[in-house]
């Protein structure tokens, strides 16, 4: 048994040793292959996409954002019969049409999609039908809430979710990052584990745009509705801030839905206010008369004799509208004679005018940081002839956009100082830091301060009783503008008998300026003069807006003029509840400066109490509340030395009467 | 018959006490981590394991504490109720991946095969004993040891559970081969098994033939038979020197690794604490191994030695084959590694042989 037990013991030692040599093979020859396979199984490439950030208006109301949905797809090759022939119950849930559904289930090829972003709801039916063979995968679709409120300026994405315009194209790279491939693990039946730290994406980032939904709202209700009744091709609105150059309103009709950009031909898409430069006509007779005065040329008294209406230069005879004798500048400007306004550019002389139109901004992009901006046309001055300088004094044989032109009148309105224009305010962070400010921007000085000032008050004239712009009268506000009329390019040569574009550039208060208001209608069919078409616009868009931002009148018309009779925006939806308590500071006196939310952070009035706390923590500002609903009333004092604002909230149908 | 006598704790062989319990513990720590579902709290699956633990430690020390020799005149009134067991298998068993193989105890289902491996120890302890022809045994004196082989041998293999069979029938050759067979008998005895291969593949199931078929080529078959296989070995390769640490392989805890608590527990310890890891289980269990063929050397009796033969055998062949099959040298065949898969039968069986063999040793003074 002795020598048995031996042999036994032999054979175990001579087993173990067996297994013993096996696992050293294994564990020194084959383990880097073998630990690679491991890590090939375990680890998967993970293509990660950061959900693409939010385009909001200035006050946070979304304009564009992402909402999950789901990509369906197909190995069609897989497919069984069964699945097919449902083909039209497909093409129903994915509201596809039925041809193109069934192309994608009889297809030979290995893979195809079948409908890719499709609404939740949309895949959920077709999970309801419950098909084999019908795969999907989470991904986002953007959505544009307002729909086509202010389409070119927000733009739309392509099905990989890349901006094509707009905003979406110039902010593509904040909004939304590259897919991230990055290493994750994943475990035997290939759902993924986690994902390796340092690997987590970047957070999307939301563009805060200076347009405010409120004003675009009404710009695009008003503007739509003068187009139509006009017979108008279109129109577009522009609204400026003065003080900033920020863009508050970019309105265009006719204009597209963003959700469905490929329903409407490209051109549509097109942001007409920065990519289509057209004739100023008349509006531009303003910044001749700036140059003319800034340049000493001129005096606002001076007579100008008008020829009675024929001005031959050449072998051309410029016409008035009107026969006029002698007119002073400011009459010229009020009737926009065209043969007076000759006779000031040959006064100014070709590169002085030239000077000063570049000075205004003209003949070079503004800088807004839009895709597609065109600079215009504004030849050098050694190509301008005798005819062209007297053409080019009422406007014609140059073109601006209609940016180019609202910025030149915001230089105006600006005591002279030409600044860049702004359409993003901010770019924040998921926690609502701001990671990128913008603000405004000067430029230069086009004309001296006093120059603007005088030509302000030459525009109030051309909005009284008299002048062409009457139409814009806005009871309560002094109002400075200019009207144009411009012939347009005949595609035959020369200008079109009929087709007119009726402009109205405006500035309200002008004793105050807080707005630069333009409006452009596009061939309009009823009339074509801009006093007669554009400047009610003007007027309708005006009023609302200054109502809306709760601007009071000016000192000497404005005084005593209730506000609540001004006419409200219409969709309560859109817009926030305004109202005209002005706050007081603890002193008890009026603190006008603390009414305009737009310029001046600290007026919390119309917003709601989250609106409020938000902007607080943003301005580092103290603030208490009481009640629910919006802000009707806000007041200042003074706790330990630092300003607190005691806020009153209530909800708008007790406020409203 | 539970004589505490001062002299059992005197000749108490710490030593191979050592072993098992180094064994039991490194068991629970691989069932731990095999088991493992993230979080504090204990897998239901090791929860259970872990009241096995506690069940065969009290098997082990009833096998020790009763004298040895209680169960050799016993042997086969164990030997019959191991065979009413083995034959109930098949009226109230409950089955498990194709096999009926547990019988159900309500809260604990447990099987008889497992057992057998004991009684069977008993049985051909007793035989030995009384029967011990000095030039060794004759093939005709091994008749009656090899019809108490075959019948439950041929039960557990019809079950079907062709690795208990296979361990049943290694354990009874291992433990013959010691007591004693003439050297002509064995020469017979191979030849004969040569012989009946043919038959036990003709009568083995489809997915018995299909795991050993696959075993030839695992990469025949990558996703299907072959996927243990490679997978084991892509765990085992993949530790290196040191492994990948306590509940971080990756292949076993993203559970790449299939039936990794039972079968496949060697490669998720190999995965985990490398290969020298694997080195210091194995010398652990050569050390086992060699104090169990120790105590049998030295055993009072014939039986004993046997015995002692038969809990070394049971765990040696274990061991082979189912490392074997986790590094990829043996077919897949259900085999479970001792004190480390989890599984209460399997457990309970091997600390019970390894109560009987610190039995052998304790009491080998005695008397």
């Amino acid at each position: 048994m002795e020598r048995r037990l031996l042999m036994a013991g032999g054979i175990l030692g001579v087993g173990l040793c067996l297994v013993l040599g096996r696992l050293v093979h294994v564990a020194t020859v084959q383990n880097l292959h073998l630990a690679q396979q491991a890590s090939d199984q375990h680890q998967k490439n993970l293509t990660l996409q950061v959900r693409r950030g939010a385009i909001v208006d200035h006050r946070g109301y979304p304009l564009a954002l992402s909402v999950p949905a789901e990509s369906l797809f197909v190995h069609p090759k897989k497919l069984t019969e069964k699945v097919r022939q449902q083909a039209t119950a497909l093409a129903a849930a994915l509201h596809l049409p039925l041809a193109e559904v069934q192309r994608v289930l009889r297809s030979q090829e290995p893979f195809l999609w079948l409908k890719r972003r499709a609404t939740l709801q949309e895949a959920g039916q077709v999970r309801a039908l419950s098909l084999s063979g019908i795969e999907s995968m989470e991904t986002e679709r953007r959505f544009y809430p307002q729909g086509t409120l202010a389409a070119p300026v927000i733009g739309f994405v392509n099905v990989d979710a890349r901006g094509l315009a707009g905003i979406e194209q110039a902010y593509d790279e904040h909004l939304g990052e590259e897919p991230t491939e990055v290493i994750g693990e994943k475990d035997g039946k290939g759902r993924t584990i986690f994902v390796h730290e340092g690997a987590v994406p970047l957070e999307p980032l939301t563009v805060r745009l200076t347009l405010d939904v409120g004003l675009q709202y009404l710009a695009e209700q008003e503007l739509g509705q003068a187009v139509k009744a006009t017979g108008a091709n279109g129109g577009v609105v522009v609204i400026l801030d003065p003080q900033t150059f920020a863009v508050r309103v970019f309105a265009q009709v006719p204009t597209f839905n963003p959700n469905t950009p490929a329903a409407v031909r490209p051109n549509v898409r097109r942001n007409r206010i920065i990519s289509d430069p057209y004739e100023p006509g008349s509006t531009l007779k303003t910044l001749l008369v700036a140059a003319a005065l800034d340049a000493k040329r001129v005096r606002p008294e001076e007579k100008i004799f008008c020829e009675h209406g024929k001005y031959p230069v050449g072998k051309s005879i410029i016409h008035d509208h009107h026969p006029y004798g002698s007119l002073s500048l400011t009459e010229v400007l009020q009737h926009s004679s065209n043969i007076g306004m000759a006779k000031v550019g040959e006064r100014l002389g070709k590169e002085a005018y030239s000077a000063y139109l570049r000075a205004f901004g003209l003949g070079r992009t503004t800088g807004l940081g839009l895709p597609g901006e065109s600079a215009g046309l504004l030849p050098p001055p050694d190509a301008w002839s005798p005819i062209n300088l007297v053409t080019a004094s009422f406007g014609q044989g140059f073109s601006t956009t209609p940016l180019q032109l609202a910025c030149a009148y915001a230089a105006l309105a600006n005591d002279g100082v030409l600044m860049r224009p702004y359409i993003v305010q901010e770019v924040l962070n998921a926690d609502g830091k701001v990671v990128e400010a913008y603000g405004p921007q000067r430029l230069w000085q086009a004309v001296r301060s006093e120059t603007a000032h005088q030509v302000l008050t030459m525009m109030e004239k051309v909005v009284a009783r008299e002048g062409t712009g009457w139409r814009a009268q806005i009871d309560g506000f002094r109002v400075a503008g200019k009207t144009g009329t411009s012939q347009k390019p005949d595609p035959r040569g020369g200008y079109s008998p009929h087709a007119r574009i009726a402009s109205f550039v405006g500035i309200v208060p002008a004793d105050r300026p807080r707005l630069v208001v333009l409006v452009a209608i596009d061939e309009p069919k009823t009339a074509v003069y801009g006093g007669e078409v554009a400047a009610p616009v003007f007027k309708a868009i005006a009023q609302q807006a200054l109502s809306y931002l709760g601007v009071t009148g000016g000192p000497l018309k404005g005084e005593g003029t209730s506000p609540e009779t001004l006419p409200s925006v219409k969709d309560g939806e859109l817009v926030r509840p305004q109202f005209q308590q002005i706050a007081k500071t603890s002193t008890g006196a009026v603190d006008d400066a603390r009414v305009d939310p737009l310029v001046d952070g600290a007026n919390f009035l119309g917003m709601s109490l989250r609106e409020a706390v938000l902007s607080a923590q943003r301005n580092d500002w103290q603030i208490t509340t009481r009640g629910s609903g919006y802000v009707m009333k806000q007041t200042l004092v003074q706790q330990a030395g630092k300003p607190v604002y005691h806020l009153t909230l209530a909800s708008t149908y007790e406020a409203r009467p | 018959m539970f004589m505490f006598d001062r002299r059992l704790l005197d000749h108490f062989d710490w030593l191979l006490f050592f072993l098992i319990m180094a064994l039991v513990g490194i068991g629970i720590l691989g069932v731990y981590s095999a088991t493992y579902e993230g979080g504090q709290s204990l897998s239901p699956l090791a929860k259970r394991q872990f009241s096995w633990v506690a069940l065969g430690l009290i098997g082990m020390l009833t096998a020790f504490a009763v004298d040895y020799r209680r169960f050799e005149q016993t042997a086969y009134l164990w030997y019959l109720l191991m065979l009413v067991f083995l034959l109930l298998v098949p009226i109230l068993g409950s089955s498990g991946g194709g096999a009926r193989r547990w019988i159900n105890f309500g809260f604990f289902s447990f099987q008889p095969s497992e057992l057998a491996k004991i009684s069977l120890l008993l049985v051909l302890g007793q035989y030995f004993q009384q029967i011990a022809p000095s030039d060794g045994y004759t093939l005709r004196d091994l008749l009656f040891p090899g019809i108490l082989i075959a019948i439950p041998t041929g039960m557990v293999f019809i079950e079907p559970n062709l690795g208990t069979a296979t361990i049943l029938g290694l354990v009874a050759m291992t433990v013959i081969f010691v007591a004693g067979i003439r050297s002509s008998a064995l020469a017979a005895l191979a030849v004969a098994a040569g012989g009946l291969l043919p038959v036990l593949w003709h009568h083995m199931k489809p997915y018995q033939k299909k795991r050993i078929l696959s075993f030839l080529n695992p990469d025949s078959d990558p996703l299907g038979t072959g996927y243990h296989m490679i997978q084991s070995k892509i765990s085992i390769g993949s530790g290196m020197l040191w492994g990948k640490g306590f509940l971080q392989g990756t292949q076993s805890q993203l559970d790449f690794l299939p039936e990794k608590h039972t079968d496949f527990i060697f490669s998720v310890l190999a995965e985990e604490w490398g290969f020298v890891g694997i080195v210091v289980l194995l010398t652990l269990y050569g050390a086992l191994l060699g104090r169990l063929l120790v105590v049998a050397w030295k055993a009072r009796d014939r039986f004993g030695s046997c015995v002692a033969v038969g809990g070394a055998a049971i765990i040696f062949w274990q061991l082979l084959i189912n490392i074997g099959m986790n590094i990829g040298i043996l077919p897949v065949v259900g085999v479970p590694l001792p004190f480390l898969s989890y599984g209460g039968s399997s457990l309970l069986t091997v600390m019970i042989a390894m109560g009987l063999a610190l039995n052998v040793s304790t009491r080998r003074f005695l008397f």
